[in-house]
């Protein structure tokens, strides 16, 4: 169901990845990680930031993904997360991570995003407890993230 | 389930380094406090490239 905006002629060919690696090609930062120790929360930057050394310098000494949310064009097939028609970490992810917030983040990647556009305003309610890469993952983002984790079948209603 | 009360943050341009930083030791305490004592390097939660 495709629940983002709608206009084809403003939607780009391939739609966005928001929990891009800096150095795919078109990657911009779109979010920077913040919060407390014990509550991660992305803040959304208000404009997308290419990727360039400036930027990355500003993650010292560790990943840029550990600090940013970058952007960039869906990989399709050469992700693992792919299954040639869904992002299945998209799909995981819903399913495996609780909300954290009931506000659509204003978030700058959202007209492209493939999360967005797959599963809906679900995904943006989890998007700010992502981090790209991290040392503490809850058991969900464990699970979510590693490709051979099964998609779980959808709760009965 | 905790929901934020309010809308996620936006960060404006001018105060990316700031929240950089604040980013970069949030990152810097989670490695040191949970890959040294777990030896684990982490999670990935996006592009996963396939194999070559």
């Amino acid at each position: 169901m495709a629940n983002g905006r709608g206009g084809a002629e403003a939607a780009p060919p391939v739609p966005y990845c928001p929990s891009a690696q800096p150095g795919q090609e078109g990657a911009f930062a779109f979010g920077v990680v913040g919060g407390t120790t014990g509550e991660r929360r992305v803040g959304y930057l208000e404009a997308r930031v290419p990727v360039n050394d400036e930027l990355l310098a500003l993650s010292g000494p560790v990943k840029p993904t550990e600090v940013f949310r970058f952007g960039a064009p869906c990989a399709g097939s050469g992700c693992s997360h792919y299954d040639g028609h869904d992002c299945r970490l998209a799909t995981k992810l819903v399913q495996l991570m609780p909300a954290v917030t009931r506000a659509l983040p204003a978030c700058q990647l959202r007209p492209d995003c493939r999360w967005w556009k797959q599963e809906g305003k679900a995904a943006c309610m989890r998007c700010p407890a992502i981090m790209t890469d991290c040392y503490n993952p809850t058991e969900g983002q464990r699970l979510a993230a590693d490709p051979t984790t099964p998609v779980p079948a959808p709760a009965a209603v | 389930m905790a929901y934020q009360s309010d809308r996620p943050r936006i960060v404006s341009l001018e105060n990316l380094t700031e929240a950089a930083a604040v980013g970069v030791n949030l990152a810097l305490e989670d490695q040191s406090v949970y890959a040294a004592s777990s030896g684990d390097i982490g999670t990935t939660m996006g592009y996963f490239p396939t194999e070559p």
